[in-house]
């Protein structure tokens, strides 16, 4: 990945932005008249979004549902929803159709990929504000396997993973399986990195903020980086949002309020008070071309 | 495929009972309850039905010939039941009555009990659905069980309830899995030796598979066994064994995560005194990643009653690929004194087992279209496969869509959840059959919970343009095609066959029909008004035989997308409990 000024493309960026400014009132007016911006963002998902022991849900995307409510002139009210098992399914339950049991949707969900295919498939909703890349990392275990190992360590070493992610299937698959019988499986990073702790693992591969807030105050002591991953489908992604297709005065004020708190760090704040690392959409990196 | 405990908070429940009500009832309310003796001879009874299948082995049989070929032209409703509100979701139930009441689920896990005479309600049961409850699929249930004073019914948040048939008030509860984590449960509970055993759904979720027996009267956890390779069960709260053989079947630590959710629930035979449970599918769904039969996913199991150690298996589809769960019942018949039992597979072959071992005694196909096997290979009973594995979403590294094959069945099955029939009278099953294909192709990124992994993509199709559903009479040692009825909308209720020559079963249309058993006739029809997708029973009352059917649309198949939803389009909702009798 090159590296990218960052300065250069923040004045590149806000130049953009200067010029809607004048409009950025009028397109910040979401037309919410009961006052309360419903939020859907996904239950027990540490650092992401979960419910705390006081029983008030918490975390990064929380938290910024909780700044854009603000930002918008609204409440949040966030309500922690559970993942079907394809995000099409939680799109039309969350975002534009509901469900006879779980209601009607929610007006805009968080924890959205931002993905090209994606936007060509589903045409029911706006993929919008793009928040933070998502990057497929490697957190390992210096005692175990010394400094700087290469994905070739796990043809022997044991690498837990989250069943049924990016890191599961490129380690079951990759180099014609011979790592598969490396691969521990658990149901969450949390309990991933917990064995890697107890050294029943040597390393854990998943989503880098899972991670970083599963290491918390022992980050120091181990390796997180992206690694070489030879023939890996994707190795990162962009977060976002989904708003119904047909909610255009929403669409358009969140991506104006989005913009502002991406840029004015307000978002980068909230991760790293999560103790995890922020890192820019790829979607805003490339915004300048677009 | 899909279908939701633990966390189970009294709050979670609340009874409605209508008093009032009770002083309808035609007996006594205090008479004796239903006995093991009522549940293992409810085949041959015909002054109740106590289980699910009409006798614990399935068989969908009633030897009442009252009503018949000659007769059926008088046979008219004696009334509805509405189970009312806006709950009008799929109906998949199958009742049950005894000593004059119908027992019935019905859609959102309510309950009704009903005066079985005059159709009125004597209390109701709503079961308080937590709002976290996976809605991937409807809010179905497939019918209870009686046992003593108990009505006992499995929930979509992933419980075992038993409720008091006198007043519906709940005695006790017990967890089948935290619903937060992908458990729920839409079978009817098995009655064995005062042991009310069930399975759970959720394998898409990597829950494994686990088949539990509790004592029916105080709902203690009487013995475990995961139905996947390498896991421990139980019995009173001690470990059992483990199911299989650690790494058999299975490579590394996939046997931990590997799915194979008994979801469809149990038959019992107690001439060999075995439980057959059938096992959904193995995780995850791309088989590459998991080399090996991955035992014992897509298979039936049986069980021991007395200690849930597993006598023997059969699998159907090795190194399963397609969806093909081998959830379906697997029903006990005798025949040219052998001890045998047969099950007619997603994958679209029907299997004739000996059903004190397990060996294969015939399987043939009974769909048109299975082209992923072109056959069953009788000496050793594995598939001759046809080369329409899907492919390898890790051979695809640029991240773009794998070529697209298209394979036969469909991952809904050349059947399902709902009861094929076996009549001894004819000594034929009648099969309720779908014909259709699905596109299948590698997905390398779809998104799950905000993450990419590697996924799968499929679009369902009908084979023919003029029917989808065929209710099809087979004999089952020669394999021949007795008869069928096609259907223009895919078939997906339960049917019955009875001592008067008739094979009775419901269409999406709305039809509740019935058949000549030995020529596939059409003798009698009448429309209820919804999609039927639950499955009849039939009882003898005050010297009248009575057919009762449950009518109401959802469930999976209005969730289906492409050609197939074009034969299913307009019909209307429904929740009705249908009682027909002759005039």
């Amino acid at each position: 990945m090159p590296r990218i000024n960052m300065k250069r493309l923040l004045s590149i960026i806000i130049f953009g932005l200067s010029l809607l400014s004048i409009q950025a009132f009028a397109e910040t007016n979401a037309k919410i008249t009961s006052g309360i911006l419903k939020v859907a963002a996904y239950d027990n998902f540490p650092p992401y979004s979960y419910q705390a022991e006081n029983g008030k849900a918490e975390g990064i995307d929380v938290d910024i549902a909780r700044a854009l409510a603000e930002e918008l002139g609204l409440k949040a009210n966030i309500r922690l929803v559970f993942a079907d098992e394809s995000l099409g399914d939680d799109l039309r339950v969350y975002v534009w159709k509901g469900h006879h049991v779980t209601g009607p949707p929610a007006d805009v969900m968080l924890h959205v990929p931002y993905d090209e295919n994606l936007i060509k498939q589903e045409d029911k909703v706006n993929f919008i504000a793009p928040y933070a890349e998502e990057q497929v990392v490697v957190a390992a275990d210096p005692d175990q396997l010394g400094n700087n190992p290469q994905i070739t360590a796990f043809f022997s070493n044991k690498i837990g993973v989250e069943r049924v992610t990016m890191a599961d299937g490129y380690l079951l698959g990759a180099f014609r399986g011979q790592m598969r019988n490396s691969v521990v499986h658990f149901y969450s990073i949390g309990e991933a990195v917990q064995a890697m702790f107890n050294k029943e693992v040597t390393a854990v591969m998943g989503t880098r903020t899972e991670i970083e807030a599963a290491l918390g105050d022992a980050k120091e002591n181990y390796q997180i980086g992206l690694m070489a991953m030879p023939g890996i489908a994707k190795a990162s992604w962009d977060l976002g949002m989904a708003v119904k297709a047909t909610n255009e005065d929403l669409t358009k004020s969140i991506k104006v309020v989005m913009d502002k708190l991406i840029l004015d760090g307000t978002i980068k704040k909230i991760f790293n008070k999560h103790g995890t690392s922020y890192h820019i959409p790829a979607a805003i990196i490339n915004y300048p071309q677009e | 495929m899909k279908y939701l405990s633990g966390a189970c908070e009294s709050g979670f429940l609340k009874t409605i009972t209508i008093a009032g009500a009770l002083i309808a009832l035609p007996m006594s309310s205090s008479a004796a309850g239903v006995t093991m003796d009522d549940i293992n001879n409810d085949a041959k009874t015909t002054n109740d039905v106590v289980t699910h299948g009409i006798g614990n082995q399935g068989q969908r049989y009633s030897p009442l010939a009252k009503i018949n070929e000659k007769t059926i032209s008088k046979l008219a409703p004696a009334y509805t039941f509405s189970f009312g509100g806006e709950k009008m979701r799929g109906q998949e139930a199958q009742p049950l009555v005894h000593n004059g009441v119908i027992y019935t689920t019905a859609s959102y896990n309510r309950v009704f009990a009903i005066n079985a005479e005059t159709g009125m309600q004597i209390w109701a049961y709503e079961h308080r659905l937590p709002e976290g409850i996976l809605p991937c699929c409807d809010v179905i249930n497939r019918g209870g069980a009686l046992y003593d004073n108990l009505f006992l019914m499995t929930t979509l948040d992933s419980l075992i309830v038993a409720l008091d048939t006198a007043t519906g008030k709940v005695v006790w509860k017990q967890s089948l899995g935290d619903f937060k984590a992908g458990h729920s449960a839409t079978q009817a509970p098995l009655i064995v030796d005062g042991m009310a055993i069930t399975g759970v759904s959720g394998g898409e979720f990597g829950i494994v598979g686990m088949v539990r027996a509790f004592d029916a009267k105080t709902g203690k956890l009487i013995w475990e066994r995961p139905t996947i390779e390498g896991h421990i069960g139980t019995l009173n709260g001690k470990p059992n064994g483990m199911t299989g053989k650690l790494n058999a079947t299975w490579p590394g630590d996939l046997w931990k995560v590997g799915g194979g959710a008994p979801w469809n629930g149990g038959t019992y035979d107690k001439e060999t005194n075995t439980i057959m449970f059938g096992v959904g599918n193995p995780a995850p769904w791309n088989s590459h990643m998991r080399p090996g039969d991955n035992l014992y996913g897509v298979s039936t199991i049986a069980l021991d009653p007395a200690t849930g150690k597993i006598k023997w298996h059969f699998q159907y589809t090795p190194n399963e690929a397609w969806d093909y769960d081998g959830t379906n019942f697997t029903i006990a018949f005798n025949k040219g004194g052998q001890k045998l039992a047969a099950h007619a597979d997603r994958n679209g072959f029907f299997y004739v087992l000996d059903r004190t071992n397990g060996k294969l005694v015939n399987a043939f196909p009974f769909v048109e279209g299975h082209s992923w096997a072109t056959s069953i290979d009788l000496k050793t009973g594995r598939p001759i496969e046809a080369g329409k594995r899907p492919g390898n979403p890790a051979d695809s590294a640029d991240g773009k869509k794998g070529s697209v094959i298209t394979v036969s069945p469909s991952f809904l099955g050349g059947t399902n959840f709902f009861g094929m029939t076996y009549s001894p009278q004819t000594g034929l099953f009648y099969v309720p059959s779908n014909e259709m294909g699905m596109d299948l192709w590698n997905e390398p990124v779809t998104y799950k919970k905000g993450a990419a992994y590697m996924g799968a993509g499929f679009s369902i199709k009908p084979l023919f343009d003029d029917y989808i559903g065929a209710m099809r009479a087979y004999d089952p040692m020669t394999g021949k095609k007795v008869w069928e009825v096609k259907n223009k909308a895919p078939l997906w209720a339960g049917s019955m066959s009875t001592g008067g020559n008739l094979v009775f079963y419901g269409t999406p249309e709305g039809y509740f029909k019935a058949v000549n058993a030995k020529t596939g006739k059409e003798v009698w029809q009448y429309n209820t008004g919804s999609g039927i997708v639950g499955s009849p029973i039939t009882w003898e009352q005050g010297g009248e035989q009575f057919i009762a059917v449950p009518s109401g649309w959802g469930a999976a198949v209005p969730l289906w997308g492409g050609e197939v939803a074009k034969q299913i389009e307009g019909i209307n909702q429904g929740a009705s409990l249908f009682v027909f009798k002759l005039y």
